[in-house]
């Protein structure tokens, strides 16, 4: 079925008619069952009323007459009720960086840019599959907020007009101390995928509040974009950096050597990060922003595991 | 040492200050936002402080950076590598005195031996890239090696060179010197013994230096400074002078000896003794006829007489052959005949002109016409007095054609002519003449002596005052007789001035043509006419001047024209011979060593007139052989280097340019 994508999914970059067509065939990829509270379409750890067949149970006074297995009544004159297993729906959690470091790179591959255009395409894939999609900016000041979710497909172009209107990535937020305060916002349970470059020190922290998420039900993964100057520095000479959220300023001769140094320091790093996620449960995928979101999206998530293709 | 062509460009070195500077001051680099300062190494404590200053550190590119400035400043200043000596490429000049006094013998073997010895020994120090150039300094200089660069070709060049008898020009060499040495630096090394002085105004050219190398001993010499013969009494009579040039009392014999057909006689000789500085003079009376006299210095210690071709002196009597004159004469030659024979120097023969055919072919040495003019025009010098009027039939150019006769005002010589041999002496201020023959002088000739035409008697010819009288074509104004030749109214003031005295010289001959008769003038009464015609007939019939016995080795003579002479030569008492004519005018007589020499006239049919030509090799100069250093100013002697200077600069900039790689190598890579 051809979606019918809203009238702001036109501002992301990548996006044209077959870019959402193929969206359709993909879903998240899920770990665990479904732990809704509404009836829906995954699979869940409840026993009720559903279409797999799971077990019997004696019967009690009350159980619906209709759940009855009289055949086996009639072969061990026990009365014996039916549980099957209750498919439950299930919520995506689109968590978005908005600090300052996000604010880098060049037109497509700007990373604020980029992140919310793989946002909306996950968005799309999740309530294509009937899956209530939230989106939480992470700005500073303010804390996490919530945009109101998309639980069908009329509410998709409200979806991605919102977040058109995510206010451009500035500021120092604290990406620990905001995930951690996630517990507190009304939040259905899910896949629960952060788009951040974890370019902070309390990256750990981050890691940490993410990997909590999985006890509540949720299945946490890192998409971790990196412009293509963070993979690959045009630097020369000596500068002058400044950290595009502190502010602070560091003197550096950049040379060759200290390219090779950087290359070293970004390895350790993504290495790092990757060792944290497994620790924590939480799946980790780190991808250029220099890669067009539709590569990103159809081919890189669901190598990642992240996505999974069906029919 | 290193000179610096342009030291102000030494200021440069201020850069060296200011690169420490910018190193020293906190560069203001460029800014880049990054995402996050998380994956960039902490840059070092001096980096990160916010202090204007840093520490400096010791960067290679910052000593690249020093050096390259360095060199860049010494290269502008451009520094020039005096330094080294003969291994610098210095470019020697030397200057060898091979003057008479080079001869002396108080270095062994001779001072010119020594001083070529000296030379050879320049010639072994040469460095690799030295040259050495060897000027001979005589009377005329010349090179006799130039730039050589080895010992050989300067061997070579020396092999065989012997010292003149005559002095030395230095000013010529100097000039020889200046010329070979163009516009580099170089070193002169005069090698003399003195005796030489530097013009004036002497300045060698920039970048030479001037020094010298002395050679001799002693000065101690004794000189005959001449030998001179005359007559008393009707007897011949010689004298000889004797000088001792040294620091001691000498004494010695001085032999005399007669030359002749027969050989030499000897005439006796007589004992002296002459004080340091002092001369002696010796006479021998009553000698018989030689055809020359050779006096000669015996006796003497050699240790006190050092120079040898001083030692002697000849002399030619001056009795022989006498010119022969012709004079003809139609009336009133008594006053020419009279002068002729009191002249004395002369053989005169008389002839009435209806004779004269006779006698044309004679080879007279001087022909005189009085008052008569012939058909044609014999060979040899001619005098015409009083000229008849018209052209004549001697051919154009050969006399002027009279074409009127006036009265003469006052005589007096041309301006400019007054220092010619035919009017030395004469006192034209109180000759008054009553008729004289207005003369058209052609090319060539030369008005002595002027007068303009009195106007109360006019001559038949109709001139007058402000009548300039025809000159005669002068093409070009190319006359020998000086800057008024052909302008016979040279001098008048408002009244044209005719020519009473004209001389004219060429390969024929000489000639002179007095405008007036004698008879129409006083002149045979004033004191001027006997110095006028013996001026005249020394002028006409030049004995040639080397009978004078004043002749030095080196020293040139102009030989007069001698009308009857097919070639001249000279030989020495070496017999070597030397041409001198050939082509004519001949060539000066110059002869290179004291002696007797033969002057030998070739005439027609091959008559050979021979005259004995004495040479004196006493010369004051080079007799004095005392070594002394030729004086030089300071700023001329060692006040600047002599070594050639080499420009360094080139090897600066190289250095310069490889540094500039180097410094990019190493900013490149970030070293």
């Amino acid at each position: 079925m051809t979606p019918a994508p809203g009238p702001a999914s036109a501002s992301f970059p990548g996006w044209d008619e077959g870019f959402a067509l193929a969206l359709t065939r993909l879903r998240f990829a899920l770990r665990q069952p479904a732990a809704g509270r509404w009836a829906g379409p995954d699979r869940s750890r409840q026993k009720g009323r559903g279409l797999e067949f799971l077990d019997h149970r004696p019967y009690a006074p009350g159980d619906d007459p209709r759940l009855v297995d009289w055949r086996a009544y009639a072969r061990h004159r026990r009365l014996l009720t039916r549980q099957f297993a209750e498919d439950r729906e299930q919520a995506v959690v689109l968590i978005l960086d908005r600090s300052g470091s996000m604010d880098l790179g060049e037109g497509p591959g700007h990373k604020g840019r980029w992140s919310l255009a793989v946002a909306a395409a996950l968005a799309q894939i999740g309530v294509l599959q009937h899956q209530a999609t939230a989106v939480v900016v992470l700005l500073e000041p303010g804390g996490p907020r919530l945009l109101p979710p998309a639980a069908g497909r009329e509410g998709l172009g409200a979806l991605f007009a919102r977040l058109g209107a995510v206010p451009p990535p500035a500021g120092e937020v604290r990406l620990g101390e905001a995930l951690a305060r996630l517990r507190g916002l009304p939040l259905p349970s899910g896949p629960a995928v952060l788009l951040s470059d974890l370019l902070t020190p309390d990256w750990p922290q981050a890691v940490a509040a993410l990997g909590a998420l999985g006890a509540r039900g949720f299945d946490p993964a890192v998409i971790q974009p990196l412009a293509p100057e963070e993979w690959e520095p045009p630097l020369a000479g000596e500068l002058e950096l400044e950290d595009a959220e502190t502010g602070l300023c560091r003197e550096a001769v950049w040379s060759p050597r200290g390219l090779e140094a950087y290359r070293e320091r970004l390895a350790a790093f993504l290495e790092a990060v990757r060792g944290e996620c497994h620790r924590r449960g939480v799946r980790h995928v780190a991808l250029s922003t220099g890669v067009p979101v539709p590569g990103a999206v159809l081919r890189d998530l669901p190598r990642a595991g992240l996505l999974t293709v069906h029919g | 040492m290193p000179l610096w062509e342009a030291p102000g460009a030494l200021a440069l070195g201020l850069t060296l200050p200011a690169i420490l500077l910018l190193y020293l001051l906190r560069r203001r680099r460029p800014r880049r936002r990054v995402s996050s300062l998380l994956l960039w190494p902490p840059a070092p404590p001096d980096q990160a402080a916010n202090a204007p200053w840093q520490r400096l550190r010791p960067r290679l590119i910052l000593w690249l950076q020093l050096a390259l400035a360095l060199l860049l400043t010494l290269a502008a200043a451009r520094p020039l590598w005096a330094g080294g000596g003969l291994g610098g490429g210095l470019h020697r000049v030397v200057l060898l005195d091979a003057s008479g006094s080079m001869r002396a013998t108080d270095v062994d073997p001779t001072r010119f031996a020594a001083a070529v010895a000296a030379v050879r020994e320049m010639a072994a120090d040469l460095g690799p890239r030295d040259r050495l150039t060897v000027i001979r300094m005589d009377s005329e200089p010349q090179v006799l090696v130039a730039g050589a660069t080895g010992t050989r070709p300067v061997a070579e060049a020396l092999a065989g060179q012997e010292p003149e008898y005559g002095e030395a020009d230095l000013e010529a060499a100097l000039a020889v010197a200046a010329a070979v040495t163009g516009e580099e630096a170089a070193e002169w090394v005069l090698v003399t013994d003195g005796g030489l002085s530097l013009p004036p105004d002497f300045a060698p050219p920039p970048g030479v230096r001037l020094r010298q190398v002395t050679v001799g001993s002693h000065g101690r010499n004794v000189a005959l400074t001449g030998l001179q013969l005359g007559e008393s009494d009707g007897r011949l009579v010689a004298q000889v002078g004797v000088v001792n040039l040294g620091d001691r009392p000498v004494a010695g014999r001085v032999a005399l000896v007669g030359l002749g057909p027969g050989g030499p006689a000897p005439l006796g000789s007589q004992p002296f003794a002459v004080e340091p500085g002092e001369t002696a003079y010796l006479t021998w009376p009553d000698l018989p006829p030689a055809e020359a006299f050779r006096a000669e210095l015996t006796g003497l210690d050699p240790g006190e007489n050092a120079l040898a071709h001083d030692d002697s002196a000849v002399a030619v009597p001056s009795a022989g052959d006498r010119p022969r004159v012709l004079l003809v004469a139609a009336e009133g030659g008594g006053f020419l005949e009279q002068v002729l024979l009191a002249h004395g120097g002369v053989e005169v023969y008389r002839v009435p002109p209806e004779d004269y055919a006779g006698v044309a072919r004679g080879g007279f040495d001087l022909t005189i016409f009085a008052g008569w003019r012939p058909e044609a025009w014999p060979a040899g010098s001619v005098l015409v007095v009083g000229p008849p009027e018209g052209a004549g039939s001697g051919g154009p150019g050969v006399l002027p054609p009279a074409v009127g006769s006036f009265l003469p005002g006052p005589l007096a010589p041309v301006p400019g002519a007054e220092g010619h041999p035919v009017l030395r002496h004469v006192d034209w201020s109180e000759v008054h003449v009553a008729r004289a023959q207005a003369l058209a002088l052609g090319e060539g000739w030369q008005p002595l002596v002027v007068a303009p035409a009195a106007g109360s008697a006019a001559p038949a010819g109709g001139l007058g005052p402000g009548t300039a009288l025809p000159t005669g074509p002068s093409p070009g104004g190319a006359s020998p007789g000086g800057p008024s030749g052909g302008s016979p109214a040279a001098g008048g003031e408002g009244a044209a001035q005719h020519p009473l005295l004209a001389v004219q010289e060429d390969r024929g001959g000489r000639r002179a043509v007095l405008a007036f008769a004698l008879q129409d003038s006083d002149l045979p009464l004033r004191p001027a006419f006997p110095v006028l015609m013996a001026n005249l007939i020394d002028w006409l019939v030049p004995r040639p001047p080397v009978l004078a016995g004043d002749l030095r080795p080196g020293v040139s003579v102009p030989l007069p024209p001698l009308p009857l002479a097919e070639a001249l030569y000279l030989e020495d008492p070496e017999g070597r011979r030397q041409d001198l004519a050939p082509p004519w005018p001949p060539a000066p007589l110059t002869p290179r060593m004291p002696g007797l020499h033969r002057l030998v006239q070739v005439r027609a049919g091959g008559q050979q007139v021979v005259s004995l030509v004495p040479v004196g090799g006493y010369l004051p100069g080079e007799s004095r052989i005392a070594p002394a250093a030729v004086p030089l100013p300071d700023e001329i002697a060692g006040a600047r280097p002599a070594a050639s200077p080499r420009p360094l600069w080139p090897w600066l900039v190289a250095a310069a340019l490889i540094l500039s790689f180097a410094e990019w190598w190493v900013d490149a890579r970030g070293l």
